[in-house]
């Protein structure tokens, strides 16, 4: 019901907001997308993927490759794009889940750049470090509202499934692996593979936001498969919290809107994003989203001077 | 007839010999303890029942069939469920979830995710009719969390019992029980256990416990079995070697 009215929120703001203001909110979409791919790894099964850009970048350049070099329309491509993170999420999931914790998450970040040198030095194929451009989708969705609308569409889809996942049977079994493997896997559930299945999801839905934050910017460039990119997952999260279902998303826009306020402002936006992210973390471990949770649940029992119960 | 063989297994684990031509016969519907100090290779021998550790030798058979490294899951879904010693179900979870869960990975449908766990019905009341057999009905929307240990205990019970096992491997149930919860502990184990016709596998410290509850006691030592047999035998065994060894066990 929330989410109901968040998404109308969201929907009628759509006009009144400018240009830029599409073109930043759209962004906020797709790197809430993307950081909440991240945390079903990290939250639900977890398990810590320093190499989501891997996914996030084979999709991106699926759609900016069809695009240009076999002439698709750009809604087309996005399947294309699902399936191509896809496949690439379950060879580097098949080859990494079976190892242990910070083998895991070490493992992930040398798959994720190793594909970053790929696509940097094969000039012939991803066009190297001039990376693709000219990205503009025909029609309509190269306008700023509608494409704003295509992003708002699959977020919204994107956060059903994912909410109904968490409900699921198989969210629960990633719960129970991650809260004690041992025992799941004795009561008949088989770790290896409900995580590679988790990997391969999060791995498609990265793909995803890659595919359409390339269609916004209109170009693809090796940095979608830099490290730095997979650190802004991590980071969108630890702001909104991994505990709030959509405290990752939140967090995403959070750190986007900071980034353009401070950076319009001083050239030491990473000082101030370190600061940021060391206040949070020693403070407010559980993220805005823990923030907002413990403040609603005050405001109900009214510890706060029993302003609530009047 | 026999449910559970195992066939003179080895296990080192570099260089220490954790079970050394370790056999055993649990017959089907009887009570088997086993026994012997910290150390003795009980909890090893749990694991290469439950396929967590692959024996370096010899064979474990179940129903007759050679299950010897298979992996956890398909052991747990051929019908042997396990308690752990350190009860430590679903901490995120509630009680009727973590049960629920439990059916429905020995049922094999936790790769589906088109319906929510709380809408599987069937799951839901075998997890409700497992957590009634344990008398936590009570307690089926409590966050495990914030159950007590002996009450954990119980769910683990239920999560074992939820998958209708024909042998259940119960490691060391009293451990951190009071006195009076041991005794309670016990009377329920053997209750529900005759009742369900369920074969059990056990390890235990508490002698009085062993005593009232086995039908078969197996003493391991080192690695190796000392002894085997009844309890009233394994008694007179034991203290005839005490007479001659000073109590080494």
């Amino acid at each position: 019901m929330r989410l109901a009215l968040l998404f109308l929120l969201l929907l009628v703001l759509g006009p009144a907001l400018g240009e830029y203001g599409l073109k930043l909110a759209s962004e906020a979409l797709i790197l809430g997308l993307y950081a909440m791919a991240f945390n079903l790894l990290f939250h639900q099964a977890g398990l810590l993927s320093f190499g989501q850009a891997a996914f996030f970048g084979v999709g991106a350049y699926a759609m900016a490759l069809l695009v240009s070099r076999a002439g698709w329309p750009f809604l087309a491509t996005l399947p294309a794009a699902l399936l191509a993170s896809a496949l690439a999420a379950l060879v580097i999931g098949f080859l990494s889940i079976r190892l242990s914790r910070i083998y895991f998450t070490m493992l992930t970040l040398a798959f994720a750049q190793l594909l970053y040198a790929v696509a940097h030095k094969w000039y012939a194929f991803t066009g190297g470090d001039n990376g693709i451009t000219d990205l503009r989708p025909s029609g309509l969705l190269g306008e700023s509202l509608p494409f704003y609308y295509l992003t708002l569409g699959v977020f919204a889809l994107v956060v059903g499934f994912l909410a109904g996942l968490a409900r699921s049977p198989f969210g629960y079994a990633l719960r129970g692996l991650r809260d004690n493997r041992a025992r799941a896997e004795s009561t008949g559930i088989d770790g290896f593979r409900h995580l590679l299945l988790a990997f391969v999801v999060s791995g498609a839905i990265s793909g995803l936001a890659g595919a359409l934050q390339g269609a916004l910017q209109r170009s693809v460039f090796p940095d979608y498969l830099f490290w730095t990119r997979s650190a802004e997952a991590i980071i969108s999260t630890i702001l909104g919290g991994s505990g709030t279902f959509l405290g990752p998303a939140v967090g995403g826009a959070v750190f986007l809107f900071l980034r353009v306020l401070v950076q319009a402002k001083t050239e030491y936006w990473p000082f101030f994003l370190g600061l940021l992210l060391l206040l949070m973390v020693l403070f407010f471990p559980r993220g805005l989203g823990g923030i907002f949770t413990e403040a609603g649940r005050r405001w109900s029992t009214g510890v706060w001077g029993g302003a609530a119960r009047g | 007839m026999e449910l559970l063989e195992v066939r003179d297994v080895y296990k080192s684990f570099q260089g220490f010999m954790a079970l050394a031509s370790v056999s055993l016969s649990v017959a089907q519907g009887s009570f088997h303890a086993l026994v012997g100090p910290n150390g003795a290779g009980k909890t090893t021998l749990f694991n290469v029942v439950t396929g967590r550790v692959s024996p370096d030798r010899g064979q474990v058979r179940f129903h007759g069939r050679d299950i010897t490294g298979w992996p956890t899951p398909r052991v747990a879904r051929l019908g042997i469920a396990i308690s752990f010693q350190r009860a430590q179900p679903f901490v995120s979870m509630t009680v009727l979830e973590a049960v629920t869960l439990a059916r429905l990975g020995y049922e094999r449908k936790t790769l589906v995710w088109g319906r929510s766990l709380a809408r599987h019905r069937e799951a839901v009341e075998r997890a409700e009719a497992a957590l009634a057999k344990v008398g936590l009905e009570a307690y089926a929307t409590s966050p495990v969390a914030q159950l007590p240990l002996g009450d954990l205990k119980r769910l683990d019970v239920a999560m074992a019992l939820v998958a209708e096992p024909k042998l259940l491997l119960l490691d060391e149930p009293l451990a951190g029980l009071s006195r009076v919860e041991r005794r309670k502990m016990v009377a329920f184990i053997g209750n529900l256990l005759r009742q369900e016709g369920i074969t059990l596998l056990f390890t235990e410290h508490d002698t009085e416990a062993v005593l009232a509850l086995a039908d078969r006691i197996t003493v391991l030592h080192q690695g190796r079995v000392l002894a085997e047999g009844s309890p009233e035998e394994i008694r007179q065994n034991l203290e005839v070697r005490q007479a001659f060894l000073g109590g080494s066990i």
